[in-house]
């Protein structure tokens, strides 16, 4: 599928457009013209045009809000401006241009361009452009400058025990965080641009020798067929490239946290990380990776196996419990010993609505307020909460508008859903769970099994990159069980998980 | 890595033996006492279900043989490929997919005369029953490895169901109801020839064996597996399953209650008292769960029957339109019986018809591969490239 669309979008003409195949004339009064009328339409803009050592014209090209504009005064402009040698002659021209690049301007990135193709691209990320008087090539000045957040520790995954930096919106930032982690030769970063008119950075990361070769193969080229004009973040990414786009589920990870990238690396994982965006896209991942936290592994192994298999109970009340609570006062009231039976119906009594409306009600409330909370400010978010929560809660079940156990069912649910470490996959649950409801509503139990049914034959042959989404459960791969619901201790993971393949198995040696 | 297609698909003899499993153990777990009470009139039912064992691990070692010779093509396959074979591949996928298609019926009929009984008695059984074919029509559409990779999930539910019952139950359990031991009617009990429908299953053998590969997805060859012994455990572990399950509701229920009873293990599970006062029954879990395992087998036929007949007579359509078309007449034919009881007399029949198939189809398999090896090995030149699998 990918091929076909691959060649059909490189069949477009509209890919020609952006294409600047510019030469420069020697005339710096042409080139200007033909520059300002490409570039020089924004007001930020700035031309400066100088003379070098007092004899020959020249004019910058610089985009004042990205490049630092300080340091080309000081080190390309005033060295130029004050050449007191004499100049090679105009007729050769690589020995003017190395003259230029070798004595005079004080930079660490400077390269030559010979058409406007190649350099705009540069120009509009930031770097300085040079045209001079007489000479048909561009220098480009890498003086870019950008403004970027502190590191601060994720607000979508915290943690207790662990480091406390994460990703900011600067590519390079968020490399040099892996970089300081991993320090292995054998780490391989590709860059690359995307989106037709954005061009965005971004880069692909794994370690060559545990990656699958296939894998990092299948990333590329999934990455290398998107053709739109902007991928905004790096969730756009993950939508383009994920294997079944009618699944509910969440195909890659994401993550802001530089820890839990560098150990999908070491895992046999591709990172995907954009420019512009703290989250970096890890792949490929099964369903028991969304259940996983960095923690698990930093705290001792008691505490790990007993945190997950609270994640495992929170995922099933997450998705199952309202839907049981309308089955079992619907349809099994049988199943309820008689006495907590006695008191539900107790509390029931006077309520107008039948389980199913009251249930349904209550929790699209909850999704209400937890969609409102999250759009607004810190404190008035707290207030919401405190709002909705106590007191509309409060006041329902005083005027008989819900029963007190639906308030509990509700809360729980809640509080299970915030307890999934990815919060992509704790929206999924909420959806299902809403399905799930209205089976529950119409067929008790039966329709509870069906909906889980369907959500396991979903499930059972979902991919992400090729790597079955249920193993190691289906396909059951035995080795992966010692990371599952049951953390085994460190000194019992000698190799690394079966899924992703990877080429070196052996993570840790004990015996030697 | 993008192909969804079985052509890269690999499983390892673990999980075809898992599959098995929960493909044997389905409706007849719920009945599989109460059929012996009345075959033996006592309670040495626990032989025949050895015996039983015995003659399935016979049949597994045969399909076994008979696949080694073939490599990794099907039975099918093999017929469909030698040109004066096929009205033979074409026949018997016919056969296969009406005895499927009577299974599946049989299986769902008394999966939706269950739930009226014990979950939903308002509901239509009709409308149970089109939410069964439903899902297993979704089931379908996701091929080999989606059927397989159910089989593996709902396995463990199937084992804590079993644990449930049997483990719970063992203060109950009073071994005075096995006795005697020792009597006349041993010799009954090897007569197997009515039990022996509930060890159906084994012809999995015919249509799974040829993606069991002991190499890895990878490449890598996997450490040494017996393929055959954990075929021949899986068998032990039914024979184990059902061999608890009758002698459990022997020694709890007593011999007289079980004959009267129509699903011996829901009402074994009624016996279970978990932690009072937690959950007052525990019989809709436990037929909760055991909806998992039917929907798995229903799962397993309607994929086996609709695949196989999509390859030999419609190969150029598109399989799921067959699996509909056989959903569809399911649903006809399902609720043709009148009564559960009368259901149950024609899974007996519908048994017999299903071991002739199956037998008939390995005896076809065994005289059609000598032939053709000996033929070959005769005239050399008459091999096509690449076509004959080695014997």
């Amino acid at each position: 599928m990918f091929k076909k669309l691959f060649r059909k979008l490189n069949q477009d003409p509209v890919r020609q457009r952006d294409e600047y195949n510019i030469e420069l004339s020697e005339n710096i009064e042409e080139t200007k013209e033909t520059l300002d009328k490409i570039i020089a339409e924004s007001d930020d803009v700035i031309v400066r045009e100088f003379n070098i050592a007092r004899k020959r014209k020249a004019v910058m090209y610089v985009l004042d809000s990205l490049a630092d504009m300080q340091a080309l005064e000081q080190n390309i402009i005033r060295p130029l401006m004050y050449y007191r040698e004499e100049l090679p002659s105009i007729k050769n021209e690589d020995a003017f241009i190395d003259a230029l690049l070798e004595d005079t301007i004080m930079f660490n990135e400077v390269e030559t361009a010979d058409n406007l193709d190649e350099a705009i691209l540069g120009f509009m990320s930031g770097q300085a452009l040079l045209a001079i008087d007489g000479v048909q090539t561009f220098v480009i000045i890498d003086a870019r400058q950008f403004e970027q957040r502190g590191l601060e520790e994720p607000p979508s995954e915290m943690l207790v025990r662990g480091p406390r930096d994460g990703f900011n919106e600067v590519l390079h930032t968020n490399i040099g965080l892996i970089r300081r982690r991993v320090r292995d030769p054998n780490f391989v970063l590709q860059f690359g641009q995307i989106g037709r008119r954005s061009k965005r950075d971004f880069a692909i990361m794994y370690i060559k020798g545990i990656a699958d070769p296939k894998l990092v193969d299948e990333v590329r080229y999934r990455v290398s067929c998107i053709d739109t004009d902007d991928t905004e973040e790096s969730g756009n990414i993950e939508q383009l490239i994920e294997d079944n786009v009618m699944s509910p589920f969440p195909q890659v990870l994401r993550s802001e946290r530089p820890d839990k990238t560098v150990s999908s690396l070491m895992n046999g994982g591709v990172a995907i990380s954009l420019d512009g965006t703290p989250f970096t896209i890890l792949t490929p991942i099964t369903l028991q990776f969304l259940f996983k936290s960095p923690e698990d592994n930093y705290d001792r192994w008691q505490i790990g196996t007993l945190i997950r298999l609270l994640r495992y109970v929170a995922a099933f009340i997450a998705l199952f419990l309202p839907a049981i609570y309308i089955a079992m006062v619907s349809f099994h009231q049988g199943m309820i010993p008689t006495l907590l039976a006695l008191s539900i119906s107790g509390t029931r009594e006077g309520v107008p609505f039948p389980s199913f409306i009251e249930a349904f009600a209550m929790e699209f409330t909850l999704e209400l307020l937890r969609e409102a909370g999250v759009r607004l400010p810190t404190p008035i978010g707290q207030t919401i909460g405190i709002v909705g929560g106590l007191v509309i809660g409060d006041a329902a079940v005083r005027a008989g508008v819900v029963s007190p156990i639906m308030i509990i069912v509700v809360a729980l649910t809640a509080i299970s859903s915030f307890a999934i470490p990815s919060y992509n996959v704790s929206i999924t649950f909420r959806m299902l769970r809403f399905g799930l409801m209205i089976l529950a509503a119409g067929f008790g139990l039966y329709g509870i099994v069906i909906g889980f049914i369907f959500i396991t034959v979903h499930l059972a042959s979902l991919k992400s990159f090729g790597n079955y989404y249920m193993s190691p459960f289906a396909p059951f791969r035995l080795r992966d069980w010692g990371d599952l619901l049951f953390r085994a201790p460190l000194s019992g993971h000698k190799k690394r998980p079966q899924v992703p393949n990877t080429y070196d198995d052996q993570k840790s040696n004990w015996t030697k | 890595m993008k192909d969804q297609s079985a052509a890269h698909y690999t499983m390892s003899p673990l999980e075809l033996s898992i599959t098995h499993i929960s493909f044997t153990i389905s409706a007849g777990i719920l009945t599989v006492p109460r059929a012996l009470v009345y075959i033996l009139e006592s309670s040495f039912g626990w032989i025949s279900v050895i015996t039983c064992g015995v003659i399935v691990c016979l049949y597994i070692w045969l399909i076994f043989l008979l696949q080694k010779k073939l490599g990794n093509e099907g039975l099918f396959d093999y017929l469909k490929r030698i040109g004066r074979l096929k009205w033979a591949g074409k026949l018997f996928s016919l056969l296969f997919f009406l005895y499927f298609l009577a299974f599946f019926c049989i299986e769902g009929r008394i999966l939706a005369r269950v739930v009226q009984i014990y979950l939903l008695d308002q509901t239509p059984a009709e409308v149970i029953f089109l939410f069964m074919v439903l899902a297993t029509t979704y089931a379908c559409s996701k091929g080999v490895e989606g059927i397989v990779h159910i089989s593996l999930m709902y396995f463990p539910f199937v084992l804590s169901v079993l644990a449930i019952v049997v483990l719970l139950n063992i203060g109950n359990f009073q071994v005075n109801e096995l006795r005697p031991f020792v009597a006349g009617d041993v010799m009954e009990s090897f007569n197997i020839l009515r039990m022996f429908y509930f060890f159906l299953g084994f012809e999995i053998f015919f249509f799974f064996q040829k993606y069991v590969n002991p190499v890895e997805a990878d490449g890598r060859k996997q450490k040494k597996l017996k393929p055959l012994r954990t075929y021949i455990l899986g068998v032990g572990s039914i024979v184990f399953i059902y061999g608890m399950i009758v002698v459990f509701s022997y020694g709890v229920l007593s011999v007289e209650a079980t004959k009267v009873m129509p699903f011996p293990t829901v009402e074994l599970s009624k016996e279970v008292e978990v932690l009072e006062g937690l959950i007052e029954r525990v019989e809709p879990l436990i037929i909760v769960m055991w909806i998992m395992t039917i929907f798995n087998t229903m799962a397993i036929l309607h994929f086996l029957a609709a695949d196989t007949f999509h390859a030999q007579w419609l190969p150029g359509k598109n399989a799921n339109t067959i699996a509909f078309t056989f959903g569809l007449l399911s649903f006809m034919f399902a609720f043709y019986p009148e009564s559960l009881t009368e259901t149950l007399y024609m899974s007996e029949w519908i048994g017999y018809g299903g071991w002739i198939v199956v037998t008939l189809f390995l005896a076809l398999g065994f005289l059609t591969i000598r032939k053709n090896s000996r033929s070959t090995r005769g005239t050399p030149a008459d091999t096509k490239p690449g076509g004959e699998v080695s014997g």
